[in-house]
């Protein structure tokens, strides 16, 4: 992790807005502001890590709104919900559609930024979690359709006699494949090589 | 002092005659006791034996009659003992046993007069127990009806004068009233009492068979019974004597299921049973209980003098009458002429407005009787003149001329006066002087006469008096005069200048009258229109409180933030001036934002007599725009204004009109309720109306008004929310009524209503 994560906050109010974003500010952190949903989902990078800090009603767009909309873009950036009146209805609402937390004003610090911290934490594991998919996809992609094939037969735990058998080939040829493909994926042993397809869910021969 | 008295009236005279003296004092205490008591008696007791809880009304509306009725005779010295079984709940025989031992063993040294049996579970209870448990004594129903009787062995002790429940009479009075109804729906529960009322409709209803179709909804979950009661079809009337336990076992008070149908019902509710009035129903022909207490109470008395009452010597009938609940009248508009003859009619009040054009009325009436008493007095005057030219004495003339006053001058209270010119002296009647707290006769100096006047008004009785002076016109004003104790009389006075042989004005003869009385009534319909005002407008807020807090967050949110901040800096001691400084200038700006909500709140919440000032229209929808943000987010709803600029201010108290638009944006806001958020606009438009007026129009997007109901919204009470007093929009058009303006409503053509209202510029007001 290389790039600083960035705090969005996101209230129509612009004192509030301004408050929040001095506070945050002063713990050392990294900041953006937005006077609206809509501002927000125009100018968002979803390559830059961070939490949005949400006010939940207002005009237009409002904030459990603007959490189904990153839903449904498939943008996975946590969201801690602030509000003037917390109804119960809503707060269960933003929690059960995966909310960091649902705070309410007046904010003290000490909520704010545990629930900060918990959110930077949450996105951290999942851009790392994201990444490690990613290398792994990258590298698979670069194994020939037969390599493919003998490493999902080598994840399901056949031998290279079983494996030729079935794929109507010599137990040499298998062999030869299975090193190569080792060599590609940059392991050394046949656990490494289970571990790894289990993560972007290769589980066996079709 | 009682049972001295007791001795002495009822055995003192029967005592053997001993020492002489004794005799005497015997003699002169009960004579003593005859003039305080009438005559002397020994207490008696009566005991009420209630088959209910002492928490019912019916309970303490017979009480309090029955008392009432019993203090026509307070020298028969009767105690009134109450018992309350509680048995409507049908607890069985062996609670019977326990409660007859009990009620024997407590009562076993009372004198009874007699028992009173407090309803048909009491007449029940002393049916099964009442010859062991009082025996011999006389037992006296009460709202026990005929048919309840009828099934039963009644012994020669029980008397009484029954209601009868002629329910045919209230079906026929409810089909009369709403000539459309087809669909009768008795409504009932489940205990003995419900069944037994409810038996009557089944009895009666083949009477109507041609008239309208019956439906029985007995012993439903109460919950049930509510939510087919709001489903109801338009031509449905609800029949019923409440339902006191439902089948789920759940008790009620008849005033409490009630109130709970009536809230809900799509359709009238008549009933039988008298206390329910008031509750919802509309009205029905029923017993009264306060009959049953005055009735009982005069049995109770028969009894004490020595009557020999019983049950076939007592065959009357108690009395029914048709009663309506005047609110629940307006709310199904009916009107009164399809009322039976002698209906009572009960929570009859009249609106504020009614009471307010009375006002006017009297208002009138007594300024055209002023008029014309003074048209009468100046030709009075003016023969009086012509006789009595050479008279010198102004007060001789004046008790002259006040003698020659009609009567009726007299009865209206009016004085006279005469202000002498040359000597800038007035001379008062006997009636005027009395009011201006100065001798009768006696020669007032003008500027003294001036100081008797309030000082708010004093600049303006100069001015009108020297007017009078100079321009030779008619003279009438309004003052008030500020007594020397300190009281506050408000005089309307009428004068003409009388002139000289040179053509100068030498006298101005006049009538004053007190016009206190009336200037207290009409700041009493002010104060009324005010409180009336203030309750609704609490109302409001009530419902905008969530709204409210959160503009009071958002500022408070704000301030903790930046303290918070600049705490973190000072502490790391990376504080720079120029980031504290502008910390500290956000915190009082928010400190102020804040304040500015609680100002705004105080002043809509403050109760108070209406203040009128110049106030621009577009400011005020500014600030409602202000005052209802949060909620409008909340809610959903967008809000435009098109305000024409530099639109001429108006005069007018600013918290009533806030007032105003404030109710008519929430009642816009109520009817999107349901709509589709994109749909959900307000727009608030000020424009000149013409030369004079100012047009305020708020318009929404909801379902409009139902067709021909545009006027109904403005009538007290008639409201569609469930939370609302249905009195906002009526309040709003006095309000708007007593600057000078109309309110009024209409669909628009494109859909949703347009509360439109207005107001008349300052400079038509001022003139007017």
């Amino acid at each position: 992790m290389t790039v600083p994560p960035t705090i969005f906050i996101v209230d129509d109010d612009s004192s509030v807005r301004r408050s929040l974003v001095r506070l945050v500010q002063s713990h050392g952190r990294q900041v953006r502001e937005y006077p609206s949903a809509e501002a927000f989902l125009q100018q968002h990078d979803p390559g830059q890590p961070g939490c949005l800090v949400l006010d939940l009603s207002m005009p237009g767009l409002d904030g459990l709104s603007l959490q189904r909309e990153l839903d449904a873009a498939r943008i996975s950036l946590p969201i801690i919900f602030i509000t003037g009146h917390g109804s119960i209805p809503s707060s269960v609402q933003a929690m059960k559609a995966g909310a960091i937390d649902f705070l309410t004003k007046p904010v003290g610090q000490d909520a704010l930024m545990r629930a900060i911290d918990a959110a930077l934490e949450k996105d951290r594991l999942a851009r790392q979690n994201h990444a490690e998919i990613s290398g792994i996809e990258a590298r698979l992609a670069t194994l020939t359709p037969r390599e493919r094939e003998v490493l999902a037969y080598v994840v399901a735990g056949k031998v290279n006699k079983q494996i030729a058998a079935s794929l109507g080939t010599v137990e040499k040829t298998i062999k030869v494949h299975r090193s190569r493909l080792m060599q590609k994926l940059g392991i050394t042993s046949v656990a490494q090589l289970v571990k790894l397809a289990g993560r972007v869910g290769i589980v066996g021969p079709p | 002092m009682k049972p001295a008295m007791r001795t002495a009236g009822a055995k003192g005279r029967a005592s053997k005659p001993q020492a002489r003296f004794r005799v005497s004092v015997c003699l002169l205490a009960a004579l003593l006791a005859g003039a305080c008591a009438g005559f002397a008696r020994a207490t008696e007791t009566v005991l009420v034996l209630y088959g209910e809880r002492s928490s019912l009304a019916a309970v303490a509306i017979f009480d309090e009659t029955f008392r009432a009725a019993l203090r026509a005779k307070p020298s028969f010295n009767i105690d009134v003992a109450s018992e309350f079984l509680d048995i409507g709940r049908d607890p069985g025989d062996e609670y019977f046993q326990l409660a007859a031992r009990f009620l024997r063993e407590k009562y076993r040294n009372t004198r009874l007069l007699a028992v009173v049996a407090g309803g048909p579970m009491a007449m029940e209870f002393l049916l099964q127990r009442g010859a062991e448990t009082f025996p011999q004594a006389t037992v006296i129903h009460a709202y026990v009806d005929r048919d309840w009787l009828a099934g039963r062995p009644i012994p020669e002790n029980v008397i009484g004068i029954p209601p009868l429940f002629d329910v045919a009479k209230t079906i026929d009075v409810a089909l009369r009233i709403h000539p459309n109804a087809r669909r009768l729906v008795v409504v009932a529960g489940g205990s003995v009492m419900d069944r037994h009322l409810q038996a009557f409709f089944r009895r009666d209803a083949p009477r109507f068979a041609g008239r309208a179709t019956f439906e029985y909804w007995d012993d439903l979950p109460f919950a049930e019974t509510l939510r087919k009661l709001a489903a109801l079809p338009a031509d449905s009337v609800v029949l019923t004597s409440s339902v006191l336990r439902d089948q789920t076992g759940k008790w009620y008070t008849g005033r409490e299921s009630i109130q709970l149908m009536s809230a809900v019902s799509s359709a009238p509710i008549y009933g039988i049973i008298s206390p329910q009035i008031g509750y919802g129903l509309v009205g029905g022909y029923m017993p009264r209980i306060e009959d049953t207490g005055r009735i009982v109470g005069g049995i109770v008395l028969r009894l004490a003098a020595g009557e020999k009452l019983t049950a076939s010597t007592l065959i009357e009938t108690q009395p029914s009458h048709y009663i309506f609940d005047w609110r629940q009248l307006q709310r199904w508009r009916v009107p009164e002429h399809r009322l039976p003859e002698g209906s009572v009619v009960l929570f009859k009040e009249p609106s504020l407005w009614e009471k307010y054009r009375w006002q006017i009325v009297v208002g009138s009436a007594l300024a055209l009787v002023i008029f014309l008493l003074c048209v009468a007095e100046a030709v009075l005057i003016a023969r009086f003149m012509a006789e009595r030219r050479k008279r010198r004495h102004s007060e001789e003339e004046l008790r002259e001329s006040e003698q020659r006053m009609s009567l009726a001058a007299r009865a209206a209270g009016l004085g006279s006066w005469l202000w002498d010119l040359r000597s800038n002296t007035i001379a008062v009647s006997e009636r005027a002087a009395s009011v201006l707290g100065v001798e009768e006769g006696e020669h007032i100096g003008f500027e003294r006469f001036l100081s008797m006047v309030h000082p708010e008004d004093r600049r303006s009785a100069r001015a009108a008096m020297e007017r009078l002076r100079v321009d030779r016109v008619e003279f009438d004003h309004e003052m008030r005069l500020l007594r020397s104790d300190g009281a506050i009389r408000w005089i309307e006075s009428r004068g003409r200048a009388e002139f000289g042989g040179d053509g100068q004005p030498v006298r101005v003869r006049g009538v004053a009258i007190d016009i206190t009385s009336r200037k207290e009534a009409q700041a009493e319909a002010r104060r009324h229109r005010d409180q009336a005002a203030h309750l609704s407008r609490v109302n409001v807020l009530g419902q905008l409180s969530g709204a409210l807090a959160h503009e009071l967050n958002q500022p408070l949110s704000a301030i903790l933030s930046n303290a918070e901040a600049a705490q973190r800096y000072l502490a790391q001691g990376t504080a720079n001036s120029d980031e504290l400084r502008e910390i500290l200038s956000d915190i009082i700006a928010d400190d102020q934002r804040a304040g500015a909500v609680i100002d705004r709140l105080r002043a809509l919440l403050k109760r108070g007599e209406s203040k009128h000032a110049s106030l621009s229209i577009n400011d005020l929808v500014r600030d409602i725009e202000r005052l209802c943000h949060s909620d409008l987010v909340t809610r959903n709803v967008r809000l435009e204004t098109q305000l024409t600029p530099d639109l001429h201010p108006v005069s007018g108290d600013r918290v009533q009109l806030e007032q105003v638009l404030l109710n008519l944006v929430v009642n816009a806001c109520d009817a999107m309720e349901d709509s589709d958020p994109s749909q959900r606009l307000i727009t608030i438009r000020t424009e000149l109306a013409d030369t004079g007026n100012l047009r305020i129009l708020v318009s929404d997007r909801g379902p409009g008004l139902p067709p021909g109901d545009d006027e109904r919204v403005f009538e007290p009470f008639v409201t569609s929310k469930a939370k609302g007093m249905g009195l906002g929009l009526s309040i709003s058009r006095s309000i708007v009524a007593a600057h000078g303006g109309r309110l009024w409503a209409a669909n628009n053509a494109a859909g949703g209503a347009t509360f439109c209202f207005t107001l008349p510029v300052l400079a038509m007001a001022e003139a007017a």
